[in-house]
């Protein structure tokens, strides 16, 4: 049986129903939001508004990486000072923002906007793959990292794009899998373990 | 009766989908309780407890709460991560196909023992890499046989007689193979040929149902599976009345490796 919450008033049920479409939002934590949206000062409101606006009006994806930006070609791929010898690739745009974080990596990106996934009926077709192969052909690129999920779509994924550079002659690589900072090592599974074990480095 | 709020069990992980921030609803193929979807709370997280094991195509031992809804995944220890199949691309395309037909074929809530040690059994297969064409095409023909589709190959599903060495027609209708007098008067349009060499291992593979098949047994070349291959996609296509997702990316694998 589906739960109905009466709201009193239309606009108000609008702004509900609105925000239960959002990922992760049920119908209680929409009611929530609504009511403290109701209770905000009206310059808050305002800002939040013209922010959702402006995301939607001004933000584009990168001609080149795919990454999300306002102007074309995006902040990264128009910096000069990356280096352009590199290029990794991601599943999704805070992928991007993650490894931007770690301020470790100093190349460029190129973003898959999703992953082959057989059992959903998602081939390299409906991703940006193709633009990947003609990015590589068009420029000075020596390694191509393939930093997408430890899963198995994302390993599914990382090996098709292996068979169709490898003949390029780029050097591929992946991000090293193993044990997360913090974490304790009699709770990590065997996989993981054992893939920590497999990539030791030397001291 | 008082059910047990928790309860544990063999099982081979399926599929997942993403639920709120960290969640995800796994769909599980279960040795004792058939298909189960369960949640997985905190999965997405980096530190959560259950890892990597709750990968699609683990096969697993999982601990279940009841909930109102959907149960709840408490606990998982991995039994085998199949990792060789996890290596190669064809073999992770074929061990995704095997899994989506054991979701469209596998009852909720219903156990089917021999479809999980089949499922499980092909996986393992799999993983040694060595005639997988062939593994896939006897975990098809098991599917089938263990979820009561199974066509008759040997003798006429019409009027009994025995077949002789020769293309015949299928009938999927009536679920089995016509002798060339019951094909003169089927006026079923869905009916279709099945050439001799596909026959021939179609027949093989019915009269080795209750045998264990080893790695000498599946050394059949890969051209003479062709038509076992069509024949079984074609038919399973038929009784589940749907497209399988998971082909599209299966045949492009193999294309490539061609």
């Amino acid at each position: 049986m589906s739960m109905e919450y009466s709201s009193g008033a239309p606009p108000v049920q609008r702004l509900i129903d609105e925000f239960s479409r959002l990922p992760g939002v049920g119908p209680k934590s929409a009611q929530r939001l609504t009511y403290h949206l109701i209770r905000m000062p009206a310059e808050q409101a305002e800002t939040l508004a013209s922010a959702i606006l402006s995301v939607k009006t001004r933000i584009t994806l990168c001609s080149k990486c795919f990454h999300i930006t306002e102007d074309d070609p995006c902040t990264i791929c128009s910096d000069i000072t990356r280096d352009r010898s590199k290029i990794c690739v991601v599943e999704q745009p805070l992928d991007v923002m993650a490894l931007e974080k770690t301020s470790t990596y100093d190349g460029l990106y190129h973003v898959l906007h999703g992953v082959i996934s057989p059992i959903n009926g998602i081939g390299p077709d409906d991703i940006k793959l193709k633009p990947l192969v003609q990015r590589l052909m068009d420029s000075e690129v020596t390694e191509l990292i393939v930093a997408t999920n430890p899963n198995l779509e994302g390993e599914a994924t990382s090996m098709y794009i292996h068979r169709l550079i490898e003949p390029s002659g780029i050097k591929i690589t992946k991000p090293a899998r193993g044990l997360p900072v913090g974490g304790d090592l009699e709770y990590a599974d065997e996989a993981t373990l054992g893939r920590a074990i497999e990539g030791r480095q030397n001291f | 009766m008082v059910r047990n709020r928790v309860y544990k069990t063999d099982a081979v992980v399926l599929k997942q989908m993403p639920l709120g921030e960290t969640n995800r609803i796994i769909t599980f193929y279960t040795r004792e309780y058939g298909k189960i979807a369960a949640i997985a709370r905190g999965v997405r997280r980096p530190g959560s407890k259950f890892g990597g094991s709750l990968e699609i195509l683990n096969h697993v031992e999982a601990a279940f709460g009841r909930g109102r809804s959907l149960d709840s995944v408490n606990e998982c220890v991995v039994i085998n991560s199949y990792k060789y199949l996890r290596q190669n691309l064809t073999a992770i395309a074929q061990g995704i196909y095997i899994a989506e037909l054991v979701d469209i074929f596998g009852e909720d809530r219903s156990a089917n023992i021999r479809l999980f040690e089949i499922l499980s059994e092909t996986l393992s297969n799999l993983d040694r890499y060595e005639n997988s064409e062939f593994w896939v095409l006897w975990f098809e023909f098991r599917l089938l046989h263990f979820s009561g589709f199974l066509p008759e190959f040997i003798d006429c599903v019409e009027c009994r007689s025995p077949l002789d060495r020769s293309d015949h027609t299928f009938n999927p209708v009536a679920g089995g193979i016509l002798c060339p007098l019951c094909a003169d008067s089927d006026v079923n349009d869905q009916s279709w040929v099945v050439s001799v060499t596909g026959l021939t291992v179609l027949r093989y593979f019915q009269r080795s149902l209750e045998l264990t098949l080893g790695q000498a047994d599946a050394d059949i070349s890969v051209v003479d599976l062709l038509d076992v291959k069509t024949f079984l996609r074609i038919y399973m296509r038929y009784i589940a009345e749907r497209d399988f997702k998971s082909t599209g990316f299966l045949d492009l694998i193999k294309f490539k490796n061609n």
